[in-house]
């Protein structure tokens, strides 16, 4: 049986753990599972920072889990749309909690392909791994409008997320 | 039939849509001991994994062996000569580990509940060593074909060891 793993997202002051998440959506709101047409993002403004961790909640009969990727691998930005994110294939450092807010995050781009490398660090390296239950490191991610941005939805987003399993 | 032409194109696999769309049967001798198993090791051999002499893919119609001890890999079609696929001739003494992983992966779609497990894309398989201070890989892709056995890519992606 493979391993078992998911993804929790972090939101509000005492780091409120939500486990699972089926969706990643952005807003403007420090909510998991958001529905954006509930949670409008003004043009001009950011969302609500997400925090999300890669959960290994049972090895079964894997030995070893590393190399997490994540990008976006789908969907067009809209005039002064954009996303940062704390994923980089070099010069890593894990990223640290705080209550997340709608202030401006500058990290890096939110890869468009695949990165061909680890850029989701596990016990704070690209090159760490996981051989018994546990989590990943943050991802931190923010998605940023301008002004210019056009009033109304923007373009449904894919991400992929891949692990080697051994 | 399994693919066994790396010389040529090969056709596009079928996208896996489940969990693990095939999991090849593998033979690790580790000295006078056989173990066997299929999909990623076994805890057993996982733990004595430095000590491989020899990791072989089963497929219907050819068996791909890996010999640790020097890198050579061999194809082996059924009722025919083995050929020797690959043979890095480098030093008695150097120290090949095997590569054996798969990668899996999932989609995640705004504005869709997602609720679909990891799916495995494909597997890596090969030795990686160090020469000169620097690593060296060499191996291939596995993907699932049509008939859920494994097509062979050249070119080792990033991942496993």
């Amino acid at each position: 049986m493979a391993a078992t793993v998911q993804l929790n997202e972090y939101n509000g002051v005492g780091t409120t753990e939500t486990t699972g998440i089926s969706n990643i959506n952005f807003g403007n709101s420090d909510t998991p599972n958001l529905t954006p047409s509930s949670t409008p993002i003004t043009a001009g403004a950011n969302s609500y920072i997400k925090y999300i961790k890669f959960d290994l909640t049972n090895l079964s009969t894997s030995n070893k889990i590393d190399n997490l990727q994540f990008y976006k691998s789908a969907g067009a930005y809209v005039t002064g749309e954009g996303i940062q994110c704390s994923l980089r294939t070099s010069s890593y450092a894990a990223p640290s909690y705080a209550t997340p807010a709608t202030t401006t995050y500058t990290d890096q781009t939110m890869p468009t392909s695949d990165p061909g490398a680890a850029n989701w660090g596990i016990a704070t390296s690209l090159s760490g791994s996981l051989t018994a239950t546990g989590k990943s490191d943050y991802l931190k991610m923010q998605l940023q409008t301008t002004v210019s941005t056009p009033p109304g939805n923007v373009n449904q987003k894919t991400f992929t997320i891949e692990y080697d399993e051994q | 039939m399994v693919n066994i032409n790396i010389l040529k194109s090969a056709p596009d696999p079928v996208e896996p849509r489940e969990p693990h769309p095939f999991s090849p049967d593998w033979r690790v001798t580790i000295g006078p001991v056989i173990f066997t198993g299929d999909g990623i090791l076994s805890k057993e051999v996982w733990a004595q994994k430095d000590l491989i002499d020899t990791f072989e893919l089963l497929f219907k119609g050819v068996t791909v062996k890996l010999d640790l001890r020097n890198g050579s890999i061999w194809f082996c079609p059924y009722g025919a000569e083995p050929q020797c696929q690959h043979h890095p001739n480098l030093p008695r003494d150097t120290k090949f580990r095997l590569i054996w992983f798969r990668r899996m992966r999932k989609e995640m779609f705004t504005e869709d509940k997602n609720t679909a497990a990891f799916e495995c894309l494909y597997y890596g398989f090969g030795w990686q060593t160090t020469i000169n201070g620097k690593n060296e890989r060499f191996g291939y892709t596995i993907k699932p074909d049509s008939q859920k056995e494994g097509s062979f890519y050249p070119g080792l992606p990033n991942g496993g060891e």
